[in-house]
């Protein structure tokens, strides 16, 4: 196990090492120059020149990735050029908030959708199943964007139960949480449901009810854990969409993640800062999906791990 | 402040409120809170205590003012240190505030300044005219590789502290935007505490410390910054009634880049103070929780710029032709909503300097002239309505940011020029993108506004050195020009430098540099429990006698 894990950690790193090179060049090749946006009205030719030749921004690109990936394989990402702290420190900052959101926005995807999708398979072709099917197409369909600003409408200023923005307290995440869930929350909700009818089409099933088990027995304990598996993978390949996400809530909620910083990085070009978070939520992404893959021997003791 | 436009979202979040209105109209949720009816004691006066917070777009980059060209920057910092001198709202004039006197040498090279006794840092130090010079050194200071606050200063050649208080500053050359730079640019020009800065080092623009009225208290990152009063202050502008520190314990400035989440935070009673679009201020003016306070911009917050190294916009003519044929009156109805007065040339009247005579050379809203200028200009009407010379079509991209009121205005522009012959092909482009193109010169026109408080904008705009690194993306360079620009900056007497300054305008109006279209009225809106919030008519928060009710 402990082989599998450190293979997979291994293989991890020419994903990075892809990933960098991408958005290095990406970063670089659009349009736009970092120092012309920072200096703005300033801008005095010599004085740009010089900040230019500071950052290193005139030497050749190949050798600008290079310098920044000797400095990537030590821990040192660079200076933001916008606010010349490190990335590392500015990273940390927010991360923690981005991981804070998204696993909220998880938790609350799963257990609504595996609940409304365990209810819909229960109550199969009755009106519960079709409510919450619609339900879920609805959940699917509408931009978080949409409905974060519906619930902000709603809840804080008419109702004024939660605050608007920022993150002070577990209070402020409620609505985010909630706007960034929604689309996982309905996804869930159609696999766990279609899992569950199909498991429940099984000779296992028909075996355990044949024995007089009951219902609910059935139901939990045989048909659910079964069904499971192909939603634990949706659930890693949601978090992925998730962490994109937070890109556009983050914003909406002023939420100070991750999300606004990559923004804010991408318009001024912050070309150190746009690495590393790209970097930090691809290595994110990978260790969620290395945690998914482990969680299928727990649902499934048949899965064995091997290099 | 500086500030260019740059810009967030929007059509889909005004749909999006729409919706949501709707869908509350709809009845499904109770009615909005409504002012309290019974009559509440009149409050007996200013009461010290309490928190204001202020709702802002966007975070700085850095606290230290060397670091940092941002508007964001300045808004927190203007707090921290203050102006040195302030501008009186009533009269427009200079009046004391760290400086108690300030003179300009008979050659207008050298300013001696006079601090005021008493003035301490954060730290409780004395400020000495030591300290001044060591901040202003510091600016200067090539390896400082100072963001903004070296070029505001001017051509500094010597800095010489005179005695405790008192410290002659000589520029190599006049500079008439001296006593700008440290009034309202002050936030970027006011004194660092040495001891701060030594402490610090790197992290000094997290931990500011200054001598003006707000002290710093935190900064959260990507949330807000929060200050507390300096309870020493008393070297405020005399024109306050408030004398002595600030009277609300604190000052949050919290950050929401969302315009729609901004209002919504307003409505909720979350922020107290904030700035409305004029698009949105309907919704908040006849609100009883509200107080509106109103200015006119001071920049010209839409213009067409040509480019003038183009054919044909080369040509004068053509770019007169433009001139005559945008209707800005409905620009400004459809891009902002009527909240705007037409603008004729490159500077408001809310600046210092604005030429009265420009209403007299403005080109009107005239499409037979239009038309006639082109006719001359050798663009004959062409098939389907397109003008055409030497075979070519006159066919101009407007290049512009994806900012909803420049949409709109863009497409109102595009149909005003089609009856004249011309073809106008939209192009939007994200801030950075835009500013790399307009240098390149890749456009044919632009829309562009600015804000800006001295009229020396026109030098960053049209002189000729400002081509290809500096804002003149209407890349023109004249000699004539360029003189009056250079001279303008040179002449400190403010009569003298209101004639070149006017001089100026002349002649960017009469080349047609711009199309200048509108100033747009600004509106901030303040929740009724902060009191005696004021604004000066050109836009500076005065916040030296606010107070919180706390009832």
């Amino acid at each position: 196990m402990s082989q599998y894990i450190a293979g997979r950690l291994l293989a991890a790193i020419p994903v990075l090492l892809g990933i960098s090179v991408f958005v290095f060049f990406m970063a670089h090749l659009a349009p736009g120059d970092p120092v012309t946006i920072m200096l703005g009205l300033q801008a005095d030719a010599e004085q740009m020149e010089r900040l230019r030749e500071e950052l290193g921004l005139n030497d050749p690109l190949p050798v600008q990735y290079f310098r920044f990936l000797s400095g990537a394989v030590r821990g040192d990402l660079g200076r933001s050029l916008k606010s010349n702290r490190l990335v590392t420190q500015e990273i940390t900052d927010r991360f923690p908030r981005t991981i804070q959101l998204a696993a909220a926005g998880m938790g609350l995807a799963i257990t609504i959708g595996v609940i409304a999708g365990v209810v819909a398979a229960a109550f199969h072709r009755r009106l519960t199943d079709t409510a919450t099917m619609i339900l879920a197409i609805l959940g699917v369909s509408v931009p978080s964007f949409w409905l974060g600003l519906m619930l902000i409408y709603l809840f804080s200023v008419r109702l004024r139960w939660l605050p608007v923005a920022g993150a002070d307290t577990w209070r402020h995440l409620v609505l985010p949480a909630f706007s960034l869930g929604v689309l996982a929350a309905a996804i869930l909700a159609r696999m766990t449901r279609s899992g569950v009818l199909e498991v429940l089409r099984q000779d296992y099933v028909r075996t355990a009810r044949a024995k007089g088990l009951s219902e609910r027995v059935v139901l939990y304990r045989h048909a659910l854990k079964n069904a499971l598996i192909p939603v634990v993978t949706i659930v890693g390949l949601q978090f992925g969409g998730l962490l994109g996400g937070t890109v556009i809530i983050e914003t909406l909620f002023a939420w100070p993640g991750l999300g606004t910083l990559a923004i804010t990085s991408i318009l001024a070009r912050d070309f150190p800062m746009v690495q590393g978070i790209v970097l930090y939520l691809a290595l994110g992404y990978v260790l969620v999906n290395l945690a998914v893959d482990l969680t299928y021997g727990y649902l499934d003791p048949r899965i064995r791990y091997r290099r | 402040m500086l500030r260019l436009r740059t810009g967030l979202r929007g059509r889909v979040v005004q749909f999006g409120l729409l919706l949501v209105v709707l869908a509350l109209v709809a009845g499904c949720a109770r009615p909005a809170p409504q002012e309290q009816a019974a009559p509440t004691p009149e409050p007996a006066g200013p009461k010290p205590g309490g928190r204001v917070v202020i709702g802002y777009t966007e975070e700085p980059n850095t606290l230290d003012p060397h670091k940092t060209g941002a508007a964001a920057a300045w808004f927190i910092m203007d707090k921290l240190g203050g102006p040195y001198i302030w501008e009186d709202p009533e009269t427009g004039k200079y009046v004391p505030g760290v400086f108690e006197r300030w003179e300009a040498s008979a050659d207008g090279r050298t300013w001696t300044l006079k601090l005021r006794p008493g003035v301490k840092f954060h730290s409780g130090r004395a400020l000495t005219a030591a300290d001044v010079k060591a901040t202003w050194d510091r600016a200067l200071d090539p390896a400082t590789k100072t963001v903004a606050a070296a070029g505001m200063l001017g051509p500094i050649e010597n800095i010489e502290v005179v005695d405790e208080l008192t410290l002659k500053v000589t520029h190599k050359k006049p500079f008439g935007p001296f006593l700008y730079a440290i009034a309202q640019l002050g936030g970027y020009t006011h004194t660092i505490d040495p001891d701060a800065l030594a402490r610090h080092g790197d992290n000094y623009g997290r931990n500011p410390s200054s001598v003006g009225p707000w002290k710093f208290k935190e900064w959260v990152t990507g949330s807000s910054i929060t200050l507390v009063k300096n309870p020493d202050f008393n070297w405020t502008a005399p024109f306050f009634k408030n004398q002595g520190p600030p009277y609300p314990d604190e000052l949050v400035v919290k950050y929401i880049p969302e315009d729609a989440t901004r209002m919504a935070a307003l409505e909720a009673g979350e922020i107290d103070i904030v700035t409305v679009a004029p698009t949105e201020i309907d919704r908040f003016k006849d609100d009883p929780r509200f107080e509106i306070h109103s200015y006119l911009a001071q920049g010209v917050n839409l213009s067409i710029w040509f480019n003038t190294t183009k054919v044909p916009l080369d040509d004068v003519r053509v770019r007169r032709a433009i001139n005559h044929a945008v209707n800005r009156k409905a620009i400004i109805d459809a891009a902002i909503e009527g909240h705007g007065v037409e603008a004729h040339g490159p500077l408001p009247p809310t600046i210092w300097g604005y030429w009265e005579g420009v209403k007299d050379i403005a080109y009107k809203l005239d499409v037979t002239r239009a038309n006639a200028l082109l006719d001359e200009a050798g663009w004959k009407m062409g098939a389907g309505g397109v003008r055409e010379k030497d075979g070519k079509p006159l066919k101009l991209t407007l290049f512009i940011m994806p900012l909803d009121a420049w949409q709109r205005a863009a497409q109102v522009i595009q149909a005003q020029l089609k009856p004249i012959g011309i073809d106008v092909e939209i192009q939007s482009y994200e801030w950075g993108t835009l500013m790399q193109y307009l240098s390149e010169g890749r456009h044919d026109m632009n829309l562009m506004g600015y804000g800006y408080g001295d009229p020396d904008i026109m030098y960053l705009v049209f002189h000729s050195s400002q081509i290809g690194s500096g804002l003149n993306w209407v890349h023109y360079g004249n000699p004539e020009l360029d003189e009056l620009l250079e001279a303008q900056r040179h002449t400190p007497e403010a009569d003298k430098r209101a004639k070149v300054v006017a001089d100026a305008q002349k002649f960017i109006v009469e080349q047609a540099l711009w199309a200048p279209i509108y100033t747009q009225q600004v509106y901030v809106a303040v929740n009724k429990r902060v009191k005696d919030f004021r604004v000066s008519p050109r836009g500076y928060w005065l916040l030296h006698d606010m107070w919180v009710d706390q009832q």
